[in-house]
């Protein structure tokens, strides 16, 4: 049981149905294609003054547009009209009550044409308030004390207990901790847990820790609990050798994705074999279908896409990397596209000459660029019905919200002698990724991201610590070393060594 | 907030209709208006406006001002719609009462972020593999022993199990991302409590851990 608009409302709707609204709502307030902005921009404009001002409302009685105040007023009361339709928002204003009302089923309606308008224009969904349901207006009312998170106040941070040389493990919590779109998740208790006790959920886990975070205690957490249920789900990283913090991170990674495709595992089945039988996969429902797709008939696009999970750690960490092999002998272009979590940089000399990388942008300019195969890599050309030697060049087709960065910093001279690049590399703090994507001129894409978390390995290769830099707040950054915690400057971020560096999406679309 | 194309085509309308209006004087009849009215004048009005830089600044004057009411309205909107269902002081609340100072963030030497000077601190955790008291600064070598996954057998079987998923999972199979490796199992005395850190043997034969092609090896 939602809003029900006023008794006017209800009245009307019980003798014109909600037809009337949905066209109006459709053609004139969200304009679901392109005949419909056409006739809002020929059609809708005050039948008093002629004014095509945004504040336009529309009679749901009758045919007739007035701009807000006395046009539309005089109208509803002249013909004895009550309801009418703020086009701008979609709004409901009854002239009866003289206020504006409020129909969930009238939201509902708008938010199928807002969806629409939005594949329409292959846009992102433009923001909506929260709308607290009747249970959380009474949590919210029976709960009323409210912790105010400041910049200078330290609420959200915690040391973490060194269990043992887990400082890898630390330091990837405080990363995950401190970032944005994960602590949302997490804070507005959005996982529904399926598990038979939330002892044994990782994800629950999560939960709890977040909850700890924020709790105001200032003495060091101990994370024993979650290196169980890892080490538990994990089985194969369990000893000396996980002590690398990049693997950790991928590993939690999964075993956090895993735990939640459990829980939804009926939906994915039913996901994969629509995949299956759409020949092209037009981007319906996940978001990211930025249009134009590739139409040149000479390329041949087997897009392989897998299944794109829709669980919280794969809509926060999950990019799709293109990569292009072109035959050198008919030059047809065979296009892969690949799922990934995070981006592995090589920082040593190219195997072609070069100079080595210096900055991260060296980095990702090396990692996108073309690369012949030579004699030895000859790849079956389907053009050509034959191995041809060809190049290969990778791309970002979708970049997630979170861009964490893996610097190859320990390099492997046999099986049993490994050792450390410790050149340093430049990153910045703000990070534009428009070169590196397939396509750079997509109108609505903003590639630009900033610097949230680095990870660095101090020491050698045989004994060495983690610690991590996190970003607080904006301007506010803080070092946490095991159960350390102590402020840090952005300039003592930007000199350390980096390992992994985590950047957040500055500019989110809706959906 | 109206697409960008609804401005722009609104923008075209007000010089669409200052044409208009010369021609006809009579507003409000606006049926007269709208045949006269094409997609093709609001494209010639909206050129003129651009070619001619006293009506682009109007223009934008007028855009800028519409698009800031129409943002004023939304939030009166946001605002009216909370308070007709009681969520404007459901969400308000009371701020948490005499804590103020005792949060802020401390910023001297030999002292952390809380203000604790920074002395390692001696704790106990239950181990929640067999329940019993480890000293949390030996928990993670304890609980390596305590699942059976040192260096015996158990383990070497369960890295080869988790070898084979891994490779299968590779495949594209979305079940699971992660790629593993096998070590050679050499399992010398690497005494993982000390902070030796060692990779992986045969590291080249995997991408770094991520998800497929993540390691440029072709
Ligand atoms: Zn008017
Ligand atoms: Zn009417
Ligand atoms: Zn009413
Ligand atoms: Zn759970
Ligand atoms: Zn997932
Ligand atoms: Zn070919
Ligand atoms: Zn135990």
């Amino acid at each position: 049981m939602g809003e029900t608009g006023c008794k006017h409302f209800q009245a009307y709707v019980k003798e014109q149905s909600l037809d009337t609204f949905r066209i109006i709502d459709a053609y004139f307030s969200a304009c679901v294609n392109k005949d419909a902005r056409e006739k809002k921009a020929l059609s809708c404009c005050c039948f008093e003054c002629g004014s095509y001002g945004l504040q336009v409302y529309a009679c749901l009685h009758c045919i007739y547009f007035g701009c807000r105040g006395a046009h539309i007023a005089t109208h509803l009361r002249a013909k004895k009209h009550s309801i009418a339709l703020e086009l701008s928002h979609g709004t409901l204003y009854c002239n009866s009550c003289r206020d504006f009302i409020y129909d969930t089923r009238c939201r509902e309606i708008a938010g199928v044409n807002r969806r629409l308008e939005a594949k329409d224009l292959s846009k992102s969904l433009s923001w909506q308030p929260w709308i607290p349901t009747p249970k959380e207006t009474n949590l919210l009312l029976a709960n009323p004390r409210r912790r105010r998170i400041r910049a200078n106040e330290t609420i959200g941070l915690r040391g973490l207990i060194n269990l043992g040389s887990t400082c890898f493990m630390n330091c990837i919590v405080q990363a995950l901790i401190h970032t944005p779109l994960l602590s949302d998740y997490f804070l507005s208790e959005r996982h529904e847990c399926n598990a038979k006790s939330s002892l044994k959920c990782l994800v629950c886990e999560v939960s709890r820790l977040f909850q700890e975070f924020y709790s105001g205690s200032r003495s060091p957490l101990s994370l024993h609990r979650l290196l169980h249920l890892i080490w538990n789900h994990a089985k194969h990283l369990a000893g000396y050798e996980q002590q690398d913090a990049h693997e950790f991170f991928i590993a939690t990674l999964d075993v956090l994705h895993r735990h939640c495709i459990k829980a939804k595992t009926e939906v994915e089945s039913a996901n994969k074999l629509n995949n299956a039988t759409s020949s092209s996969g037009s981007g319906t429902g996940g978001g990211s279908g930025s249009g134009g797709h590739n139409t040149n008939t000479n390329t041949n696009v087997n897009s392989n896409c897998p299944t794109q999970c829709n669980c919280i750690i794969d809509q926060i960490f999950t990019g799709m990397l293109q990569s292009d092999v072109v035959c050198q002998e008919c030059k047809g272009v065979s296009t892969t596209i690949d799922p990934f979590w995070d981006i592995s940089l090589d920082l040593g000399e190219t195997a072609h000459g070069g100079s080595t990388p210096k900055t991260l942008i060296d980095c990702l300019e090396r990692y996108t660029r073309a690369e012949h195969l030579g004699e030895y890599g000859k790849i079956k050309c389907s053009t050509c019905k034959s191995y041809q030697e060809s190049t290969k060049q990778f791309s970002l087709r979708t970049l997630p919200s979170v861009a964490s960065f893996h610097l190859k910093r320990f390099e492997h001279v046999s099986t049993l002698i490994g050792k450390k690049v410790s050149t340093f590399i430049s990153f910045p703090v703000e990070l534009d990724m428009t070169p590196f994507m397939s396509e750079k001129n997509n109108a609505y894409g903003d590639f630009r991201y900033s610097l949230y978390a680095v990870v660095n390995h101090v020491g050698t290769i045989d004994s060495g610590h983690y610690i991590a830099y996190v970003r607080h707040h904006k301007d506010t950054w803080v070092k946490c070393d095991d159960h350390i915690i102590t402020t840090a400057t952005l300039k003592q971020v930007l000199d350390s060594e980096g390992y992994l560096l985590f950047y957040h999406k500055n500019i989110l679309e809706y959906e | 907030m109206a697409s960008s194309s609804d401005s722009t085509l609104a923008a075209a309308n007000i010089d669409a209709k200052n044409e208009k209006n010369s021609n006809i004087t009579v507003s409000g009849k606006t049926s007269a208006n709208n045949t006269k009215m094409t997609i093709a004048t609001i494209q010639k009005a909206y050129h003129d406006i651009l070619k001619d830089p006293t009506s682009l600044d109007e223009a934008a004057h007028y855009l800028y001002q519409s698009l800031l009411d129409d943002a004023v309205v939304g939030v009166f909107l946001e605002i009216h719609h909370l308070h007709r269902t009681g969520n404007l002081d459901a969400l308000d609340g009371v701020p948490e009462e005499g804590t103020d100072a005792s949060y802020r963030i401390v910023d001297m030497p030999n002292y952390d972020i809380f203000g604790i000077s920074s002395v390692k601190k001696l704790m106990d955790c239950t181990c929640p593999n067999c329940d019993r008291p480890v000293s949390a600064s030996r928990f993670a070598p304890h609980l390596e022993k305590c699942m059976g996954m040192g260096r015996n057998s158990s383990r070497i079987a369960s890295r080869r199990l988790a070898t084979k998923e891994g490779t299968s999972a590779s495949s594209s199979s979305s079940s699971s991302y992660l790629q593993t490796t096998v070590g050679t199992d050499d399992e010398d005395d690497i005494d993982w409590s000390s902070e030796k850190r060692r990779k992986k043997t045969n590291q080249g034969n995997r991408n770094n851990g991520s998800k497929k092609n993540n390691g440029k090896s072709f």
